[in-house]
This record gives C-alpha cells, structure tokens and sequence, in this order.
C-alpha cells in the first residue's frame, strides 16, 4: 500500500467516524428542540462513558461535515479534507465559547471539544502531509513505515 | 578431556510487537483516550463547580481536606483554590487534548506522558478521599506510561501514517514530531 493510499484511509476513518458521530446525534436528539442548549448525551452513561452531548443542529452539522471530509478524502480533495477540519476547529471552539451558558447553539459539552478539535487536527494534519508529498521531487520512501516500527 | 569451545552468546534484538501486541496497545490507547474524552464532559464552566463547592471543585479541594503530599497541598490551597478558574480552564482543555491526541495516535509519547502526570496530579488529589481505591490512580499512572513508552500511535494511529513524511522533511518542527511520536 503507498503512502498516499494509508494517509487517504487515515482520513476515510477519521471522516467516517465523525459522520457515525453526527448520525447517532440526530437519531437520538429527534423531538428536541434544534438549538436546545442542553443536548442528547451518547454513550453509556451506567458505564461512565458517556461522549458527547447534541441537538439536532449540533448532530446534523457533524454529519455534514463528516460526509463533506469522506467526500474529500474518496476523491482526493485535500483542500476539501483541509475546508472540513477548519469547520469542526471551528465548531470546537463554539464550546469554549458557549458550553455552560445560553445560547450553546451545538447542545455541546467539553467532550465535544476533544472529539472535534481531535477529528478537525487529524484531517489538517493529514490533508497537510498529502499535500506536502505531492509537491514535486518529494516522495516518501517506500519501506519507511517499515523501518520506522523497527526502532 | 574434551576440547575447549568458544561460546559466542549474541544479544537478540527486541522486535516491534507482534500483532497481538499491536492490537493490546491499539486497544489501551483507544481506551485512554475515551476516559479523557468522556471525563472532560464534566468540568463544566465558568466556575467549574466553585459556586457550589461541587465538581472539580470539590475534587480539587480534596488535596487539602484529605492531604497526600504536604507540599502539593499547599500548593493547591494557596495557588491553585485561589485562581480556580483559570485552573478550570486548563484541566478542561488539557483533558480534551489528551482525548484527542489519544484517539487520533498524533504525538503518543508526549501526550502519553502527559496523561501520566494529570493521572499523577488527580491522585495526588484524592488519593486518600473517602471511598476512592488508590489502585484505579496507580493503573492510570501506569497505563499512560506504557502507551508512551511502547510509542503506540505507530500502530493504526497517525504516528504510523505520519512518521515517515516527518523523517523525510528536514524542518524543526518534523524532527520534534518524530521525537514525541
């Protein structure tokens, strides 16, 4: 497998997580209220792992945005990839702004600053470094993932 | 009398973990990563529970109401308490990065580190509060330590993804990368 096609499936995970993500949020937070500023919480919260919180205008942005990431990353887009990430950066700084107030327009919580700042570094990362060997005369060498896991 | 033989003993060289291995750390790092994912959920702004004395708040006070360590008490009761908003703020957005960082496998030997000093921290707080079981403190200590140490985000992380792209730039900042992965 090339370097190009594990960094491309890096950001199909990362894209399909946060659509699952998104799609739970709007199943779950159907009836409430679209900008509800205390949202549907997912996970498991007997277990202690409860995730994050969402409205519906909090889930339906994070499946737009997921589907918006897969699309760049199937058809190799990277400035599509990189647009997705400046959303969810975005999105994950309206919960510094708004969570424990009104409005909390995202129905978000801390938890969702960890899920979307970390699915919003992962895509920029990656569209970065695609970016990055596609420049001419760069390559990465075939084998170095190899010989990286070896040290 | 038989013949004298030279024994030549080689030192076997470690390989990277096998796939059981690999899947073990994929595992611990996922796990990590969704305990501070789920518990930054909580530490809810802007007083992060000072108001009522609940929350991290409550937790924090333990350092002094049920005193580990003399000086870490006394840091926190006259630094940390005093200040406990801007305290708040830097738990709530270290623990969110370390969910993040953890989930993604971007920087694993820095913010496995990381996870073991908040770990350290959180214990040093409420080791010794009524009801707490001092061994969850000591396993998390000891779980973050591993996933830095083993270098996990090598294996379906995007250390492993990233890791050559960063050997292949000669920049500071890809040399630093490579470090702390």
């Amino acid at each position: 497998v090339s370097h190009d096609e594990r960094v491309r499936v890096a950001a199909v995970v990362i894209a399909a997580a946060v659509m699952a993500m998104g799609g739970w949020g709007l199943v779950a937070s159907r009836g409430m209220g679209i900008t509800e500023p205390d949202g549907v919480l997912l996970g498991w919260r007997a277990f202690e792992a409860g995730l994050l919180t969402l409205n519906p205008l909090g889930a339906g942005l994070t499946l737009a945005v997921g589907a918006l990431a897969l699309a760049g990353a199937f058809l190799r887009r990277w400035v599509v990839v990189a647009a997705a990430a400046v959303v969810l950066l975005v999105m994950a700084a309206q919960v510094l702004v708004q969570w424990g107030g009104t409005p909390n327009a995202l129905g978000s919580r801390g938890s969702n600053l960890s899920f979307w700042s970390g699915a919003g570094i992962g895509l920029a990362t990656l569209a970065t470094a695609a970016a990055w060997s596609r420049q001419p005369g760069r390559s990465v060498r075939p084998g170095a993932r190899r010989a990286e896991g070896a040290r | 009398m038989g013949e004298a033989q030279d024994v030549v003993v080689t030192r076997a060289e470690p390989g990277p973990p096998d796939r059981w291995g690999r899947a073990s750390l994929v595992v611990l790092r996922l796990a990590l990563g969704v305990l501070w994912l789920s518990n930054s959920g909580w530490k809810r702004p802007p007083d992060f529970g000072e108001e009522r004395g609940v929350g991290l708040h409550r937790f924090t006070s333990f350092a002094v109401e049920h005193e580990v360590f003399p000086p870490y008490a006394w840091f926190v009761e006259t630094v940390v308490l005093p200040n406990f908003r801007v305290f708040g703020w830097v738990v709530l957005v270290t623990e969110a990065l370390l969910g993040a960082f953890l989930l993604l496998g971007l920087l694993t030997r820095f913010w496995g580190l990381v996870g073991a000093a908040m770990s350290l921290s959180i214990a040093l707080s409420v080791l010794m509060a009524p009801e707490e079981w001092p061994w969850a403190y000591y396993l998390m200590i000891g779980a973050h330590l591993v996933v830095a140490g083993a270098a996990a985000g090598r294996w379906f992380g995007l250390d492993g993804v990233l890791r050559p792209v960063w050997g292949e730039r000669r920049s500071r900042p890809a040399r630093w990368a490579t470090w702390l992965s």
